[in-house]
């Protein structure tokens, strides 16, 4: 993961972090549309950057460099 | 990106979140435990069970509710009436003068099953989540308090912004998500930018939803000269002999939409006019039910004069509040809120941590640079 890599893109670069803000928008503005399945899917959608995130640090923890 | 263009950003990043990191830091830990404060109120202060409807099982009337308020309070006159949100209860709101200050005012809460007094409210406010509240909402300062911390507010979105700007130089040569394990200054570099980007939208919505609601007591002043304004048309002297409260919430429901009753105002007092009564309600759909509509009801007559919508300001004030306070998606949803916060804590420190550690290692440098020198010489 840290080997040094060759100038990444915008695109490259923004990739995951545009996939997440789009996610996180759903899901705060889904849970103001209803309730029930609106709330549910505001906590999934919500729940993928903290789990992304989880997976990075649980990831980076567990090894050691 | 241009050394020069990096350069000026990353001076917009450090001031703006260095300047408001103080007091992010104080908003995020106070805002924490106010995610639950209808939880900590209710167990700090448990309500006693509903006692019932009274024998006979008839509701008592709010005409009937706010004649025992003011026998508790001889010589006011009433003001207000809140409708509690979870509960069955009515706060009544009565003073010396219809435009006596809050302070100045009694309050005084009716379950309204029983029409006895109650101590719902205490329960809906309790002490420690209000001392929490003022501080988060104001420092304990009024509405200069407020304004001040929305230009925190602003700050910490151009600190946002230019960070989500930065974000792209540092990881130039880096996968998403990489956290280099070199040094602890690179380590907490790079937890920073991730954390930072992973929860960007976030931030950027409880910051900007923040900054609009310090507006709250301006917006509130204005909606009142507007409502005064648009009833003007109808106005008239203050009225002769009061209708019916009940009456004249019956008449105003039935021009609002669905939702729950929110206030009611006397004439002359809040928000109605000094002719009026003012009914306040909630819409019935998702999105209007965090709305209010007004309807003024001749005090004299008993009829409907207007109704009225929020002006788009207001609208925009009462929609932000559930993105601010994450209440609006269930308990789950109070949690996810919480550990974007904790998220948030981390990237105020490590920021500051960062800050602190480039000015130490830039000190040490140029000491060490110094020391050539004199080697050299």
């Amino acid at each position: 993961m840290t080997k040094s890599l060759a100038r990444l893109s915008y695109r490259e670069i923004f990739g995951w972090p545009v996939v997440l803000a789009a996610v996180t928008a759903l899901g705060l503005v889904s849970a103001l549309l209803g309730d029930g399945v609106w709330d549910v899917a505001s906590w999934l959608t919500l729940g993928a950057p903290l789990a992304a995130l989880l997976h990075r640090l649980i990831l980076h923890g567990s090894r050691p460099n | 990106m241009r050394a020069r263009t990096v350069r000026a950003w990353s001076l917009v990043h450090t001031w703006t979140s260095l300047v408001a990191t103080t007091f992010l830091l104080v908003l995020c830990v106070t805002g924490l435990p106010l995610i639950f404060h209808v939880e900590i109120d209710a167990w700090l202060d448990p309500v006693p069970a509903q006692t019932g409807t009274p024998p006979g099982g008839s509701m008592p009337s709010l005409d009937s509710i706010v004649a025992a308020a003011l026998e508790k309070h001889p010589g006011d006159v009433p003001i207000s009436l809140g409708f509690l949100q979870d509960w069955p209860a009515v706060v009544v709101q009565s003073a010396p003068d219809v435009r006596s200050t809050f302070k100045d005012s009694h309050r005084t809460t009716f379950d309204l099953s029983t029409g006895l007094p109650s101590n719902a409210r205490d329960q809906v406010r309790g002490r420690l989540t209000t001392f929490l509240r003022d501080l988060h909402t104001e420092l304990f300062l009024g509405l200069p308090g407020e304004l001040f911390l929305g230009a925190m507010a602003l700050l910490f979105l151009a600190a946002i912004v230019s960070g989500v700007v930065l974000y792209a130089p540092f990881m130039r040569r880096l996968e998403f998500g990489t956290v280099r394990t070199r040094s602890s200054r690179m380590r907490r570099l790079d937890l920073h930018n991730l954390i930072g980007i992973a929860t960007m939208i976030w931030l950027l919505v409880v910051g900007a939803t923040g900054a609009i609601n310090t507006l709250h007591d301006i917006v509130a002043a204005q909606v009142r000269t507007e409502i005064i304004r648009m009833a003007r048309s109808h106005s008239g002297p203050p009225p002769a002999k009061r209708t019916s409260v009940d009456a004249a919430i019956a008449t105003g429901r039935k021009a609002l939409p669905g939702g729950s009753l929110i206030s009611f105002f006397f004439p002359g007092a809040g928000f109605a006019t000094p002719h009026h009564y003012a009914v306040f309600a909630r819409g019935d759909r998702p999105i209007t039910s965090k709305l209010f509509y007004a309807a003024l009801v001749d005090a004299e007559t008993g009829e409907l004069a207007d109704v009225f919508e929020m002006p788009w300001y207001a609208k925009a004030l009462l929609l932000s509040q559930p993105l601010h306070f994450g209440d609006y998606g269930g308990l789950p949803l109070k949690i996810i809120w919480a550990l974007f916060d904790v998220a948030a804590i981390v990237v105020l420190i490590s920021g500051v941590y960062l800050w602190f550690s480039r000015r130490t290692s830039n000190a040490l440098s140029s000491a060490r640079r110094r020391g050539l020198q004199a080697g050299a010489q």
